[in-house]
């Protein structure tokens, strides 16, 4: 799974981390004032989870399809725990809860991970939205019932269906790139994640105007023009990964950063509903996994369902 | 897990108090659960403390006495599941709860309940 085109790529994203983290070191040294200090630990703790984050997926992707299947099965636990949290509960949702984790994560990866298209792109809208409706009923507490059934159907939805849609890129057959779609899955990811770090950056650079002011303050015009401009440049360099042309690429790149960007905003709007600064602590820096995934999970059915009609027909 | 048992059904609670006193003469911590059992109903609140944790204090002036919230511990495992929903959860600490000259039961056992509303108040 990790070919040369792989390796160069993590070469090129070694250079750039390590470059990264210098430069985070010395807006530290340079830090006078309280507040330029707090930003500077708050850039270099986001660089340091990257330390950790990509050898992770790494390892996850040296494994192959099960390990590829395996990392979005566990990212997609991990973030229905950040989701459930929020969720209006009360006590007789406990079993439907314990269901969500225990049966609905491992069956939607596990079709993935067995090929069964059909019934992966139903399980979660089809199978699971009438096993949650039903269980809930049947509980009996009708006390903001259709509150409680479209949150747990909302959460599920956002946290297992859309996630699992970036394995389920290997799924995809296309014609003289057999055996390689797991670098579909790598283009997807590389693209999303750069498209969060260059807002992020073009944001810190050149953002004047607040794009969102009641969503997320941090959001720009420039930072999202600039993010997404440079992320598309990001997918036409990444050409030789994907089956397309690098004009292709390029679109699908954009198209991606743009999903990334609404997922952003969406989730955004749950934890302002919920009065929360981050999804959860797991990723000093960053927040929560939701947080450091919420443009994968909008970037990925996109993209899945875009590649397929365009190639896999 | 070294647990101190209570006998619940006991008439005198400063019998039902006795190992829990023993634990604090031997110099352990004591982890207690002043509203005595488990809350049915989380939207009811903190229920009223039992007088226990009263006696306690006043047995052992120099044990402080600190509010402590589990955060989401009831969501994640009612009582009478058995597998937990793996929610996030939490410890939250307060300041200890200060005795005051001229305290009697139902005044410390108010202040110590309203400090422990106020914790899960502010999560």
């Amino acid at each position: 799974m990790i070919d040369r085109q792989i390796a160069v790529l993590l070469g090129v994203i070694g250079v750039i981390l390590v470059v990264g983290s210098a430069i985070g070191e010395g807006v530290a040294r340079q830090a006078a004032t309280p507040r330029e200090r707090l930003a500077a630990d708050d850039l270099r703790a986001r660089i340091r989870a990257w330390w950790w984050m990509i050898p992770t997926m790494v390892a996850f992707l040296a494994v192959g399809r099960l390990g590829i299947v395996g990392f979005f099965a566990l990212v997609s636990f991990l973030s229905l725990r950040e989701l459930v949290t929020l969720l209006p509960s009360r006590p007789v949702d406990h079993t439907t809860l314990v269901l969500a984790f225990f049966l609905a994560v491992p069956v939607q990866y596990a079709l993935i991970w067995c090929g069964w298209t059909a019934m992966f792109l139903v399980f979660v809208p089809v199978w699971a939205l009438a096993g949650v409706s039903v269980r809930l009923a049947l509980a009996g507490d009708t006390e903001r019932f259709l509150h409680r059934l479209a949150a747990i159907q909302y959460v599920l939805m956002v946290g297992v269906y859309c996630l699992s849609h970036a394995p389920a890129l290997l799924l995809l057959r296309i014609d003289g790139y057999e055996g390689q779609a797991h670098k579909l899955v790598v283009f997807l990811v590389v693209v999303t994640q750069s498209s969060d770090v260059l807002q992020f950056l073009w944001g810190k650079a050149l953002g004047q105007t607040p794009l969102t002011p009641t969503l997320s303050p941090g959001k720009t015009v420039e930072g999202l023009v600039g993010g997404v401009l440079s992320a598309t440049a990001v997918g036409a360099l990444l050409t030789p990964l994907t089956p397309f042309s690098w004009l292709e690429s390029a679109l699908l790149a954009f198209t991606c950063a743009m999903a990334g960007w609404c997922g952003g905003a969406v989730m955004s709007a749950i934890k302002r509903d919920a009065g929360i600064k981050d999804y959860g602590a797991l990723i000093a820096g960053h927040g929560g996994v939701v947080d450091r995934v919420d443009s994968l999970l909008f970037a990925a059915p996109v993209l899945f369902h875009v590649v397929w009609w365009l190639h896999a027909g | 897990m070294r647990a101190v048992f209570v006998d619940r059904c006991g008439i005198d609670a400063a019998d039902a108090c006795a190992p829990m006193a023993a634990a604090l003469r031997d110099g352990d911590s004591l982890i207690l659960f002043p509203e005595g059992t488990r809350n049915l109903d989380p939207e009811r609140g903190v229920q009223p403390f039992k007088s226990g944790i009263y006696h306690l204090a006043s047995a052992f002036p120099a044990v402080q006495v600190v509010p402590v919230h589990l955060v989401n511990l009831g969501r994640m495992m009612p009582k009478g599941h058995l597998v937990p929903v793996p929610m996030l959860a939490g410890v939250r600490f307060g300041p200890p709860v200060p005795r005051l000259a001229g305290d009697d039961k139902q005044r410390f056992l108010d202040r110590a309940r309203d400090a422990l509303i106020a914790l899960v108040e502010a999560a």
